[in-house]
């Protein structure tokens, strides 16, 4: 597992956050940081991409949790993209697939932001 | 939430056994994980309950850094820290980790837990790694105070 | 005390032992019994709950897939693969014509060579997913060779639950590479194999079963065409796109036909599908329900395009699950109606008409949601449209559903006929904009009933053809005939 890495990427009025490596102890601050800017900013349309996010701990997903939430009231989402397998089981078995939004691919979640979801 | 009979010296037929010494760093949190998850694929035990183990541990850790020890800022300077002593044990049918620390420990019941719809509902979003402790793993307790510093430790059957 | 009683008193213990040991041992069978049940219960409501995800992620995969790349297909088709079965990692082999070859085009998690020669290359000191993957990406597979070859080859489905113990797959010496459990599943386009889906390692450790193969199977059958398509569809030109795109959709819903009705003793079926070129989704099938009863199936679904082909593939897919279970019609229609309905968007629904039948006692039990009411062509060529009650799957919650629909039972007599069809039919329409009708429908249909399930069905196209001329085709059109042979 590597340092995890936060690319940021716009298409239109989308943010797309590629997470790369883990989401711990360790690398959250780098999470709030991202996460601060775009609330900055008034950014209210997420896409994580997860393609290579190999782990995820609790601090990360009550951070995302919290801007999912707080992006709604403005009218926009949070919606996540490309989980493995693995991170999904965790996600699954918490319930929190019930609360955010699930793609395979961060285009659909780009797509489906146009469609008005 | 599994128990597993508390018959430690039997049951402990220790097939494997590894032991790590790492100073108080949320840096190296990393490395434990990739430990438990080897062991875990030494043990067979399926990915999905890897995870489930390597999430507890890894959040067990944060908060023995954070609670116990008052957090990495606060040891930062200090070179003959005595950190964070991980014990890994493959067993017949189940992997034993045990955390050692000689911080001032802390209050493991009065954590509190919160379950994760309840967590959502909530300003704060804390306290959701209480929860991973104890229900990712079939058992866990915390002695405090023994000869080697306070002792976590969380067993999951294969 | 007569000299007797002692005897009687004996046989009344006994007999008293006795109730009492087979009440305990009735007891213990029924509770076992009852165990059984609800075991057999659990597992049919987590199939049911997996049917119920599955729908719902299959559908927007493919709605989305019109304009794509085929290698984003691909990672779509393999994460709902994962997803459906669980498995922990996966790949897409898709085959090369000219080499008679397969390559892994699409992979996802770490996924295990399973061919056993890789062996010298794979190192303990390596670092995991990037050379595994690219050993797996570039090692060609011949026809016939390992797992992948053999499933392109024969193109039967292989599900091995137990890995460890099975000769076939490949020991890996490390222990992130262990193969514990595999599922794999041809990928058809007009009956040519043209590629090959694997998943394995379920998640929770647990091995893989039948149903995580059904429905990787069927989703692999939806996926083949669009793979395929997306494939050709990178070599068009623009203009030619739009004409891809639409035929699409036909060309999905037509690989899913039945290939063939099953034969029955004393019973034809014959049926007829016409897709028109826009609009998507009639289908029919025919399912043995056990060795006694078969379920026929016709529907109709309302959307457009490449929507509402997939919602037919994935309906036929539930209901194909799902008939073993029921005898009765209508309750076949309302687990159907629950399992999909949820996932239906606003606009659209789907009507169908589900009919078992006694191979025996030629009984008839029939049941519509909101689908044409069947014809039914006695030997003396009188005609009856049989009535039931029911409304649309997917249009009202289930409960209301549940409430509407009823069932409607036929005994069938050597020389009787009973149609089904879709709007298509009677709504199709010549040049003066008129209808064919019911009317002229039900006398075409008069006339030819007593030679046959085939020729009944041919009459009927004959006779429409000649009314309907060269006017464009609007709508589907399906008809479906079951004939009771006479003696």
């Amino acid at each position: 597992m590597r340092e995890c890495q936060i690319k940021h990427e716009v298409v239109s009025d989308i943010d797309i956050l590629r997470l790369d490596g883990a989401l711990d102890a360790y690398s959250f601050p780098r999470l709030e940081h991202a996460f601060d800017q775009l609330r900055t900013k008034q950014r209210n349309r997420i896409v994580l991409d997860c393609a290579n996010l190999d782990y995820i701990n609790s601090a990360s997903l009550g951070a995302l949790i919290g801007v999912a939430r707080r992006v709604r009231e403005q009218g926009g989402d949070l919606k996540l993209a490309s989980l493995t397998p693995k991170i999904f089981s965790i996600v699954e078995l918490l319930g929190f697939d019930k609360m955010l939004q699930i793609f395979p691919d961060p285009q659909l979640a780009v797509s489906k932001f146009a469609q008005g979801g | 939430m599994n128990q597993p009979t508390d018959n430690k010296d039997e049951e402990l037929s220790i097939e494997g056994f590894v032991t790590l010494h790492l100073p108080c760093r949320y840096s190296y949190l990393r490395m434990i994980r990739q430990s438990v998850l080897d062991m875990s694929a030494r043990a067979g035990m399926s990915e999905f309950k890897a995870a489930q183990l390597e999430m507890a541990v890894d959040e067990a850790c944060a908060n023995v850094i954070e609670h116990s020890y008052g957090g990495e800022a606060a040891t930062a300077n200090n070179p003959n820290h005595p950190g964070l002593r991980i014990n890994l044990m493959q067993c017949r049918d189940r992997i034993v980790i045990e955390i050692f620390d000689r911080g001032k420990g802390f209050d493991f019941d009065r954590q509190g837990v919160i379950e994760p719809d309840e967590y959502v509902l909530h300003e704060r979003q804390r306290g959701l790694g209480m929860f991973i402790i104890q229900k990712f793993v079939d058992d866990v307790s915390y002695e405090r105070g023994t000869s080697s510093g306070n002792c976590l430790r969380v067993t999951k059957l294969l | 005390m007569s000299p007797d009683g002692g005897g009687i008193n004996q046989t009344l213990i006994f007999i008293f032992a006795l109730t009492n040991f087979l009440l305990a041992a009735g007891g213990a069978y029924m509770y076992f019994r009852w165990q059984r049940q609800r075991r057999v219960c659990e597992q049919l409501l987590q199939e049911k709950e997996v049917i119920f995800g599955f729908v719902h992620d299959v559908g927007e995969v493919f709605a989305e897939s019109e304009h794509i790349e085929p290698d984003l297909l691909l990672k779509r088709v393999l994460y709902y693969a994962l997803r459906t079965t669980r498995g922990s990692a996966g790949a897409i082999y898709l085959g090369d014509p000219v080499t008679d070859t397969l390559h892994a085009r699409a992979i996802t998690g770490v996924f295990p060579p399973l061919i056993s020669d890789v062996e010298g290359s794979l190192d303990a000191s390596v670092s995991k997913s990037k050379h595994i993957e690219n050993l797996v990406r570039t090692r060609a597979i011949r026809r016939g060779e390992g797992l992948v070859g053999a499933v392109a080859d024969l193109g039967t489905p292989i599900i091995i639950p137990d890995a460890e113990c099975d000769p076939r797959v490949p020991r890996h010496h490390l222990d992130f590479l262990r193969i514990r459990s595999v599922l794999l599943v041809p990928m058809r386009f007009h009956q040519q194999i043209t590629g090959v889906l694997a998943v394995v390692n379920r998640v929770d450790g647990e091995a893989f079963v039948e149903t995580d193969l059904n429905l990787l199977q069927a989703l692999a059958d939806q996926a083949s065409a669009a793979v395929y398509y997306a494939g050709l569809r990178d070599s068009l030109d623009e203009k030619k796109r739009i004409d891809h795109d639409l035929s699409l959709a036909r060309q999905i819903q037509s690989t899913l036909l039945p290939k063939e009705l099953p034969r029955m003793p004393g019973i034809e079926l014959a049926a007829f599908n016409q897709p028109a070129k826009e609009i998507g989704g009639d289908y029919y099938d025919a399912i043995p329900i056990d060795d006694r009863h078969i379920g026929i199936a016709i529907a109709d679904v309302s959307g457009k395009s490449i929507g509402g082909a997939m919602l037919m593939s994935i309906c036929r897919s539930v209901v194909r699950a799902q008939a073993p279970g029921y005898l009765n019609p209508a309750d076949l229609l309302r687990s159907v109606n629950r399992a999909i309905s949820a996932d239906i968007s606003q606009d659209m629904f789907i009507t169908m008409l589900y009919m078992v039948l006694h191979l025996d006692t030629r009984k008839l039990v029939i049941a519509r949601a909101g689908h044409e009411k069947p014809m039914l062509v006695r030997r003396d060529r009188t005609i009856e449209l049989v009535e039931s009650g029911g409304t649309a799957i997917g249009l009202m919650d289930p409960e209301l559903f549940d409430g509407l629909i009823t069932e409607q039972t036929v005994m069938l007599h050597p020389g009787d006929t009973v149609v089904g069809y879709t709007d298509g039919i009677t709504e199709a329409m010549n040049n003066a904009k008129e209808e064919w009708g019911m009317d002229r429908f039900m006398e075409a249909s008069s006339l030819a009933s007593s030679e046959g399930a085939g020729s009944l069905i041919d009459n009927v196209r004959q006779r429409l053809q000649r009314f309907v001329g060269d006017y464009a085709q609007y709508d589907d059109m399906t008809l479906l005939a079951l004939h009771v042979v006479k003696e």
